[in-house]
């Protein structure tokens, strides 16, 4: 029968999560991604804090520093953190789906070489996937991977690369089969950053500092045991890789708590919203309870091995949406202070700009709304 | 957490399905079109598979019962108020849902049943009178004029729960309508030619029927969620979340009737098209009591008095 009931377990998870929160993230947070490297300071903190009690990777193998935790508590979690301004900083992606793809697909060796540093907070992977060229169209992409003794070469250039510029280690895409060979002749490179031939630049956004960089490798190297899987076969790990990005940002955690801190951050000015303003507030109070229902959605049918595609792009078209739709309300609801304020003391206004930032990419990252709306139109009506 | 209705109510939802098909489908309907009297005979059909005996307000397996086997009527607008009398409580009661005390517009009013009326808060009202007829209209076949007056706190006017339960079910009810649409004119789409090509070739209306198949899936995983609130929670959430649903499915209605029609194009305007009636029988509950906007109203006012649950419902900021 339906039960929405959190398990004592899952309750106990969000007290504990909020308690360590409360205890080593400062108010007035807003991310890491500040122009203040403090922020990223308590990112890293914070990250090491959870690989030691094993709450960071805590979905992952014991044997590999998780908790062997249920889908549901690894919802939990992406709960909390992106309501929280999520202050695992750049370290979600390497626990996310870095980490699960080489438990599935790397040699021992790798699994032993790359997994505790992940779990333990050590360490920040980035996505080396876009180019200029190859954006929705990944298989188009053109930095190229040449075999010389001992391993590879690496030329070409990424772009849009979050957290390029503190990463450690990159997640990269090259091609070893010819040109223009589309999905054929991809291979997964593990690349390390910091070496002669790799340089990061920064792109200055809207979204806020570190967010999107390009990066340019010139004759970079990597080792033939820092190949991930079959050299040749990288496009069949890409389709894992979407795979565990399944669920991703818990968007709706972050709408629901702002939408509901709404009325008491605005304190007796709320008297002054306008009526149609209300009903939008509500309005997307209920959005955001089905976005946060499709997930639960698809977490249930994960926990039951029932892994459906269209049903994760609904949801991401869903909540994706939502985000933008709230960010609008909230805006509206700050009135002038929409575009900004220095008086860090306006918490509520500052997470209300920040968040209308970043939420303009929602339906862009990860695959575009109209990527997802694809899926979903050819699980109805076929190509 | 689960999800998933019970296997029984999914299997009771099935068992409807077939055997309101076995005994017409859409024709119950088109038959009730011309002859209001033929409402009277779903009655007895219905009363074979035993929904008479289910009770939304006994326990959470028969709501869950009920809210599979509204889902089958609404897939076919059936003409009866499934929904009114199983909201109800005693043998041959029905619930009406009114906006106001005096004079209201409800569906199937005119049916000999034992008739009370709520409206979208829980006030409880008696019926005065309820129309003989229902009225000529194109987009109001069954619908009559009820007066009601208002029940006074000492005779039961609190009645949330069966405001909460009737607004659930006439949720599935809509639910099982608006997924009706999107799977026929999915079909549609893959069938018709233009311009040497399926329709559903077209990008635009691929993502079309896309955009009507989300909001059927947000409004189902809503519904569900309703229908375990209604027999988990105490009465003022119970009702604040009815009301989101009602809110949510009216919502959903446009996104996918509007979708239906464009997609459709002059034929879902043939009556001979079932999506032609189903977009008619629609109204019934898109527009009474009220309409989308009104009814959104009446919900932000709720949330605001009750506030909506949620893992962040009334968090203290942490950072």
């Amino acid at each position: 029968m339906l039960d929405y009931t959190e398990s004592p377990d899952l309750l106990n998870l969000r007290v504990k999560l909020r308690e360590i929160m409360r205890q080593t993230i400062p108010s007035g947070f807003l991310g890491a991604f500040t122009y203040d490297s403090a922020d990223l300071e308590v990112a890293e903190n914070f990250c090491k804090e959870l690989g030691h009690q094993r709450l960071l990777a805590m979905a992952w193998p014991k044997e590999f520093g998780g908790g062997d935790a249920s889908a549901w508590e690894q919802m939990v979690l992406r709960e909390e953190m992106w309501a929280n301004h999520e202050p695992r900083g750049a370290q979600y992606m390497g626990i996310n789906w870095v980490g699960p793809v080489i438990m599935r697909h790397g040699t021992p060796e790798q699994q032993q070489k790359f997994l505790p540093p992940i779990s333990s907070g050590e360490v920040i992977w980035c996505q080396g996937f876009s180019e200029p060229g190859a954006g929705s169209d990944l298989p188009a992409l053109r930095t190229a991977a040449k075999k010389v003794p001992g391993g590879w070469t690496i030329n070409g250039q990424k772009i849009w690369t979050s957290y390029a510029r503190m990463a450690q280690w990159c997640f990269l895409l090259a091609r070893t089969g010819p040109a223009g060979g589309r999905k054929s002749g991809i291979t997964v490179f593990l690349l390390e950053m910091d070496q002669q031939g790799v340089e990061a630049r920064p792109v200055p956004s809207m979204l806020g500092n570190h967010h999107l960089n390009e990066v340019y490798f010139t004759d970079a190297f990597v080792p033939d045991a820092h190949v991930l899987g079959e050299v040749g076969d990288g496009w069949t790990i890409v389709s894992d890789v979407l795979a565990f990005e399944r669920v991703g940002i818990a968007r709706y955690a972050r709408c629901e708590r702002l939408l509901t801190e709404a009325p008491q951050a605005l304190g007796e000015s709320w008297a002054d919203v306008p009526q149609s303003l209300e009903v939008r507030w509500a309005k997307a109070l209920v959005h955001t309870r089905q976005a946060r229902l499709m997930a639960y959605k698809v977490v249930d049918k994960q926990e039951r091995g029932v892994v459906d595609p269209s049903d994760v792009a609904a949801y991401r078209i869903a909540v994706t949406t939502l985000d933008q739709e709230v960010a609008e309300v909230l805006m509206d609801l700050v009135g002038q202070m929409a575009v900004g304020t220095e008086d860090v003391s306006r918490h509520f206004e500052r997470a209300v700009e920040d968040h209308w930032r970043y939420a303009q990419a929602s339906t862009v990252s990860s695959g575009t709304l109209e990527m997802q709306k694809q899926l979903v139109a050819r699980s109805l009506v076929g190509r | 957490m689960i999800s998933q209705l019970s296997t029984d109510a999914d299997e009771l939802g099935r068992y409807v399905t077939d055997a309101l098909a076995g005994a017409g489908g859409m024709e119950l309907l088109r038959d009730a079109l011309v002859d209001p009297g033929a409402r009277v005979p779903i009655e007895k059909i219905l009363a074979q598979f035993g929904v008479w005996e289910l009770d939304p307000h006994a326990d959470a397996a028969e709501f869950e019962a009920c809210a599979a086997v509204v889902r089958a009527a609404g897939s076919l607008a059936l003409p009866y108020p499934v929904c009114e009398r199983l909201a109800g409580r005693g043998a041959g009661a029905g619930v009406l849902l009114v906006a106001h005390e005096g004079t209201n517009l409800a569906a199937h009013a005119d049916l000999d049943l034992d008739w009370t009326a709520v409206d979208l808060l829980g006030r409880g009202y008696s019926v005065a009178r309820s129309g003989s007829r229902p009225m000529q209209s194109t987009l109001g076949s069954f619908v009559s004029e009820v007066d009601v007056v208002a029940e006074g706190r000492e005779s039961g006017g609190d009645r949330r729960s069966e405001a909460a339960t009737l607004m659930t079910l006439q949720g599935w009810w809509i639910l099982g309508l608006l997924e009706r649409c999107v799977a026929d004119t999915a079909q549609y789409v893959q069938e018709r030619e233009q311009f040497g090509r399926r329709l559903a070739a077209f990008q635009a209306v691929g993502f079309g029927v896309a955009d009507m198949s989300i909001a059927a899936q947000k409004l189902e995983e809503l519904a569900k969620y309703t229908v375990w609130s209604q027999s988990t929670n105490d009465a003022g959430t119970a009702l604040v979340d009815a009301l989101t649903l009602r809110a949510a499915s009216l919502e959903s209605a446009e996104v996918i009737l509007r979708g239906t029609h464009q997609f459709h194009g002059a034929m879902g305007f043939c009556d001979e098209t079932d999506v032609s009636l189903l977009s008619r029988a629609s109204h019934l509950v898109r527009r009474l009591p009220m309409g989308v906007e009104q009814t959104f109203q009446r919900m932000t006012e709720a949330v605001l008095g009750q506030g909506l649950d949620g893992p962040f419902a009334g968090i203290q900021a942490v950072v």
